[in-house]
C-alpha cells in the first residue's frame, strides 16, 4: 500500500464515521471544526490567563507600542514615550514580581522608567488592531488592557486552527484521520499556543502566513482563481504590514503562481537549471564586485536599513569559516528547534529535557521518513498537485529556518535567536510531520503513527503546562 | 465501640449489599443502552469543578512539627514572639498553643502581626479574652484575610507575631508551649531576645479550595484582575481543555477504527 492510499483512505471504510444518512454524514463533517474552534479556544484562553502578566517576550514593550496607538490615535515614532503609560506597566511588572525581590524600578523619575526593548520600529498594522479593546478598556486597570490585547491574539490563534483543518481538508480531501490530525497537533503545540496567546506581533504575521499558504494550496490545486488571489494578496500584505520576517512568505507565493499558471510536470533538470539561473539571476541583481570584494547593491543595502533590519552587509562581509559554521551552527540549531516546541515566559521557562529529546526524535523520525517516502516512491499515487503542496510547505520550512539562522551573528554569538521566528511555517512543518512519520514506520502503523503523535502532543501540551505553572506558582 | 458501630450499622449494610447484587447489573445496563449524553458530562463536570474550587476552607501552612515543651509563662511584664515564612496564598489567621489559667479572667490576649522590620506598620491586631483560649488544643487569631500582593510584602516575605497580655494582672499567666527547632523559616524571642533552638507551638492558617491541594489555583489567581482573579476560572478552564482535548482523541480513536 502506498502512503498516498493512506493519505486518500475513504470515509465509507469505517463504520463508525459513515453514517447511513447523508443529513447525519453533513453533520458530522460539520462537527469536527466546531470541536477544533471550541477547544482551540480554550486552549489558546488557558495559556492566555494561566501566564502572568508581562511574561512573554518583550510583552510590556508591545503592549505599550499598542497602547500609544491606543491613546494617541496615530504611530508612536522610535523611541517616543508616553511617561504615564509607563509608568503604569512598570508599576504593574512590579507588582507582578516581574523582576527579582528588592529591585524596584523608578516611578517618581521625570524620565520613563525603562521597560525593554523598543518594539516602535516594527510596522504598526497588528498594533493598530490591538489597540482597539484598549482605546474602549483605557479607563480601566492596564492589566484589564492586557488581557483584552492577548485575547485579540487568541482569536488569531483560534482563526489558524481553522485554516489549518480547511488545509487539511483540501490536502486529503477522503482521509478524515489527517483532516482532524493536522488542526490538533497545530493547536496542542505549547510554544505556539504562548505565543499565541500573548501580546506581540508574530501572532497576526503566523495567522496571515497560514492564511497565504492556505491560498497556494488552492493556486496548485484549482490554478489562478479571483478568491484565492485575493486572498493571497490580502494575507501577504497583512503579514508584511505586520512585521518584516514576513517577507519569506512572497518567495513560496511566487513558486506557487507558477505551478498555478503551469500545470504539467517538470523534469528534474528543467528544475535544475531554472533553480541555476535563478541564483545567477538574484545574485547578480544583488551583489556587484568592486575593490576584490563583494558588496550589496545600493537598492538592496536601502531596503535593508528601511525595513528588514537584517544588517546585510555585515552578513556579506561575515563570511565565517567552516570550522566556525561547524563549531556553533549545531548549538544554534538545537535552541532553535527546542525553543520551536517547549520555550515559554522569556525563553526561561523550559520543559523537562526528556520533551526536548522527544521532539529531536520526531524531528529526525520526520526527515528520515520524509527522504525514504521519496526514495522508495510512496507519494507517487498522490496526485500532482498533492506532492507539489509537498514541495511547498518543504519550501517554507526551508526559507524559515534559513531566515532565522541568517540573524545569528556569528561574530558576536551573544544573542541566539529562538524557534519563535519560525512559527510563520508552523503549519507546514506539522504537515511535513505528518505525512513524514508515515514513510518512517510499516505500512500497518501509518494510520496508528498519526494517532501516537497527536496523544504525545497532548502529553507534550500537558507537561508544558504543568512546568508553567510550577515555574510561576510553586 | 467499633463492634457496636459494625452491629448497629449491619442491616443497612446488608441491605446496601443486596440493592447492590440486584440492581448493579440492571444500571450498567442502563447506562449502556442510554448513555449520557457529551453536553451532560461536561456539564456535570463544571458543576463538579466549580463546587471543588470555589468554597474556600482554612488549610495549615509550614509550621513547626514538635510542641513539647512547656516553655514559659506570659505575664504581662513578658512577651513571646516567633518570625515565620509568609508563602503564597491568602494568610487567615495563626494558631498558637496557649494553655489560660484555671480560671481565665476577660483580660485579654493580643496577638499583634507585622513584617521582620519594624519601619513598616502592623498588619494586624487581633485581641481575644483569656476565656476564649482554648484549653486543650490551639487557639485561632483569625485575622482579616492578608495577601502577598501587595506591593509592601515584596520588601520581606518574613512576618512576625508577638503575643502579649499587658492587662493581665501580676499573679496570673498564661502558659507558652514551645518545641525544639523544626522549622526553618523563623525562630522564637521572648522580650526581643532570639531564641534560636526553640519555635513557638504555632501555624499559620491560609485560605484555599480542595483543588489546591493538586493545583495551586489560588496562586494563579491571586492579584489577577476582575473575574480572572477568581480560581474557579482556572479550575473550569483547565477542565473545559481536558474534556475537549479527549472528546477530540475519542473522535480521532473513532476514524482510526
Amino acid at each position: 500500500m502506498q502512503l498516498g492510499t493512506v493519505l486518500m483512505n475513504t470515509r465509507v471504510e469505517s463504520p463508525i464515521i459513515s453514517p447511513t444518512t447523508p443529513q447525519v454524514k453533513q453533520v458530522r463533517i460539520l462537527a469536527t471544526p466546531w470541536l477544533l474552534v471550541i477547544l482551540a479556544f480554550l486552549h489558546g484562553l488557558l495559556y492566555a490567563i494561566v501566564v502572568p502578566p508581562w511574561q512573554h517576550y518583550d510583552e510590556p514593550t508591545h503592549f505599550e507600542y499598542a497602547r500609544l496607538i491606543a491613546l494617541w490615535g496615530r504611530r508612536p515614532a522610535v523611541g517616543e514615550t508616553d511617561l504615564e503609560t509607563n509608568r503604569e506597566i512598570a508599576n504593574s511588572m512590579y507588582r507582578f514580581k516581574f523582576w527579582q525581590l528588592g529591585v524596584y524600578p523608578d516611578l517618581l523619575s521625570t524620565t520613563s522608567p525603562h521597560i525593554g526593548y523598543d518594539e516602535k520600529v516594527h510596522p504598526p498594522l497588528y498594533y493598530a488592531v490591538v489597540a482597539l479593546p484598549i482605546s474602549m478598556m483605557r479607563f480601566l486597570p492596564i492589566e484589564h488592557q492586557l488581557y483584552a490585547g492577548r485575547f485579540i491574539t487568541v482569536l488569531f490563534y483560534v482563526l489558524m486552527v481553522l485554516c489549518a483543518w480547511r488545509i487539511a481538508t483540501i490536502m486529503a480531501p477522503t482521509n478524515p484521520l489527517l483532516q482532524m490530525s493536522i488542526p490538533l497537533l497545530l493547536l496542542l503545540i505549547p510554544a505556539l499556543t504562548n505565543q499565541m496567546s500573548a501580546i506581540n506581533n508574530d501572532a497576526l504575521v503566523n495567522f496571515s502566513i497560514t492564511v497565504l499558504f492556505l491560498s497556494c494550496l488552492y493556486f496548485i490545486r484549482d490554478g489562478l482563481k479571483p478568491i484565492p488571489l485575493c486572498l493571497a494578496v490580502l494575507s501577504i500584505v497583512v503579514a508584511v504590514m505586520a512585521k518584516r520576517t514576513a517577507v519569506v512568505g512572497i518567495i513560496p507565493l511566487i513558486l506557487a503562481l507558477f505551478w498555478s499558471f503551469y500545470r504539467r510536470p517538470i523534469r528534474w533538470w528543467v528544475w535544475l537549471l531554472g533553480i541555476t539561473f535563478l541564483g545567477i539571476f538574484l545574485s547578480v541583481s544583488i551583489l556587484e564586485y568592486r575593490d576584490s570584494l563583494w558588496h550589496l547593491q545600493p537598492w538592496i543595502i536601502a531596503l535593508d536599513q528601511q525595513y528588514l533590519r537584517l544588517s546585510l552587509d555585515t552578513l556579506i562581509a561575515r563570511q565565517p569559516t567552516l570550522e566556525q559554521l561547524v563549531s556553533v551552527y549545531p548549538g544554534v540549531i538545537d535552541v532553535l528547534l527546542t525553543s520551536f516546541w517547549g520555550r515559554f515566559g522569556w525563553g526561561h521557562v523550559v520543559i523537562t529535557p526528556f520533551w526536548d529529546w522527544v521532539v529531536r526524535l520526531f524531528t529526525i523520525a520526520t526527515i528520515v521518513g520524509l527522504v525514504m517516502g521519496m526514495r522508495f516512491r510512496l507519494y507517487t499515487d498522490l496526485q500532482m498537485w498533492q506532492r507539489r503542496v509537498l514541495w511547498l510547505s518543504g519550501v517554507f520550512v526551508v526559507l524559515a529556518w534559513f531566515a532565522v539562522l541568517v540573524r545569528f551573528d556569528i561574530q558576536q554569538s551573544f544573542y541566539v535567536p529562538q524557534g519563535r521566528y519560525m512559527h510563520l511555517a508552523v503549519l507546514p512543518t506539522i504537515l511535513l510531520m505528518g505525512i513524514g512519520l508515515q514513510g518512517f514506520v510499516p505500512k500497518l502503523w501509518r494510520a496508528k503513527v498519526l494517532f501516537a503523535l497527536v496523544c504525545s502532543f497532548v502529553l507534550l501540551d500537558i507537561a508544558a503546562i504543568t512546568s508553567i505553572i510550577l515555574y510561576y506558582y510553586i | 465501640m467499633i463492634r457496636s458501630i459494625y452491629l448497629q450499622s449491619r442491616p443497612v449494610i446488608s441491605s446496601a449489599w443486596f440493592l447492590l447484587q440486584r440492581y448493579s447489573l440492571k444500571l450498567v445496563g442502563f447506562i449502556r443502552r442510554h448513555p449520557p449524553s457529551v453536553g451532560l458530562l461536561f456539564w456535570s463536570g463544571c458543576l463538579l469543578v466549580l463546587a471543588c474550587s470555589a468554597f474556600p476552607y482554612n488549610v495549615s501552612g509550614s509550621a513547626p512539627t514538635q510542641r513539647n515543651i512547656m516553655y514559659g509563662r506570659l505575664t504581662s511584664e513578658h512577651q513571646y514572639s516567633q518570625t515565620f515564612q509568609m508563602e503564597a496564598g491568602t494568610l487567615t489567621g495563626i494558631r498558637v498553643l496557649l494553655f489560660p489559667p484555671a480560671n481565665p479572667s476577660d483580660d485579654l490576649v493580643t496577638l499583634r502581626l507585622g513584617y521582620d522590620t519594624k519601619a513598616l506598620p502592623e498588619i494586624a491586631v487581633v485581641s481575644l479574652p483569656q476565656s476564649a483560649l482554648n484549653p486543650h488544643g490551639m487557639t485561632i487569631f483569625a485575622i482579616e484575610p492578608f495577601s502577598v500582593t501587595t506591593p509592601e510584602s515584596l520588601i520581606t516575605s518574613t512576618l512576625r507575631f508577638d503575643i502579649v497580655a499587658p492587662t493581665l494582672p501580676t499573679n496570673q499567666w498564661i502558659s507558652v508551649v514551645a518545641g525544639p527547632d523544626t522549622y526553618a523559616g523563623g525562630q522564637l524571642f521572648v522580650d526581643n531576645e532570639s531564641k534560636p533552638k526553640y519555635d513557638l507551638a504555632f501555624q499559620p492558617i491560609y485560605r484555599a479550595t480542595w483543588l489546591d491541594r493538586w493545583i495551586p489555583l489560588s496562586r494563579i489567581a491571586q492579584g489577577k484582575p476582575g473575574f480572572l482573579g477568581q480560581p474557579s476560572v482556572y479550575a473550569i478552564a483547565l477542565y473545559s481543555c481536558l474534556f475537549f482535548v479527549g472528546l477530540a482523541l475519542r473522535r480521532l480513536w473513532q476514524v482510526l477504527h
